[in-house]
């Protein structure tokens, strides 16, 4: 017996992907490396800061 | 932005323990707070598309449905007047075989859910005719009219790989990309961009095309085994790079074909089994 999503619910289909024809807008990683520019930069501060 | 008057006042208050703790404790809130924007934001960006094209991409159409159907009735008219149409034989017969099979695919429902195909509204007229042409190649315009040149079918080795031209070809039909194509240009123009939506179309067609010859029974590894007859076949041709072609190369694409595979056939057997998701669930 087999199990997987059920047909019709785009869980067989899905072109996004490491391979797929679009890759997603991009802007999640972007956001994700604000986030890490943020941290280093709050660190920076905090140094110069004491 | 906001950190350089918040060290600057620091700076200032260096003595105060009180100010300095509150100062810090203001920064922090306020680093907390851009990282979880961040967070947020970047987290539902990568939920994935949400539009109302295949796979639920962002798709523009120019056309309505029954400018699409005109379109492809006037330009089949005029293409079969000129052209070389084999009127019978095995190769007529076997291209009408299998395309009708292909064909009785696209009405299964579950399966145009699953793809997020719309065709609600949309008419086709499915026709299906072999060109005398020495170029290997076929097409199927809006509206379902199928035209396969004899080249073709004589590189293709078993009706699994002509399955899997046909069904390329009627993908481009039911995921209206002369619609769509009309309209991306009128935006971009023809330009790099415009060859990266048309590649996007073609890699789209593949993996649309791949599901509905499995639906239809065929073999889904013939695919990337017909590819690999394409590359035979063109032998040392020399290709474009693909950032300035409208086609994905053949490695590529043999590469994609291949990992759709496994999906495809997976799909097909929920659909054998029942396990069909119920309509307006998702």
């Amino acid at each position: 017996m087999s199990f997987g999503p059920l047909l019709g619910g785009g869980g067989y289909y899905q072109p996004q992907g490491p391979r797929g024809p679009w890759l997603g807008c991009g802007c999640s990683s972007i956001l994700m490396i604000l986030a890490g520019m943020l941290l280093v930069m709050s660190g920076c501060l905090r140094m110069l800061g004491q | 932005m906001q950190f350089i008057p918040a060290v600057i006042s620091e700076r200032a208050v260096l003595r105060c323990p009180t100010q300095h703790w509150a100062s810090a404790t203001r920064r922090n809130r306020a680093v907390t707070y851009s990282l979880l924007i961040c967070l947020v934001v970047g987290g539902g960006c990568s939920e994935g598309p949400q539009g109302t094209g295949p796979g639920r991409r962002e798709q523009p159409l120019a056309l309505s449905p029954s400018q699409e159907l005109q379109i492809g009735r006037e330009a089949y008219r005029q293409i079969l007047e000129k052209a070389p149409v084999v009127e019978s034989g095995p190769e007529v017969d076997r291209v009408r075989r299998v395309s009708k099979r292909i064909a009785k695919a696209v009405e299964i429902e579950p399966l145009l859910r699953e793809i997020n195909l719309r065709l609600d509204g949309y008419q086709f007229e499915w026709e299906y005719n072999v060109v005398e042409d020495d170029q290997a190649n076929a097409f199927c315009l809006p509206g379902g009219k199928v035209v396969v040149l004899t080249g073709l079918l004589k590189i293709i080795q078993s009706d699994d790989q002509l399955a899997a031209v046909i069904a390329h070809e009627v993908a481009h039909a039911l995921a209206h990309h002369a619609s769509e194509r009309i309209a991306r240009e009128r935006v971009v123009g023809r330009g790099l961009l415009s060859l990266s939506y048309n590649r996007l179309q073609e890699t789209e067609a593949d993996h649309i095309g791949l599901f509905l010859m499995t639906f239809a029974g065929y073999d889904p590894d013939e695919a990337v085994a017909f590819w690999k007859e394409m590359q035979n076949a063109r032998g040392g041709q020399v290709h474009l790079p693909e950032i300035i072609s409208d086609h994905p190369n053949d490695t590529r694409r043999m590469q994609q074909l291949q990992a759709w595979v496994g999906p495809a056939k997976a799909a097909k057997r929920a659909l054998d089994e029942g396990r069909v998701m119920p309509v307006g669930r998702r």
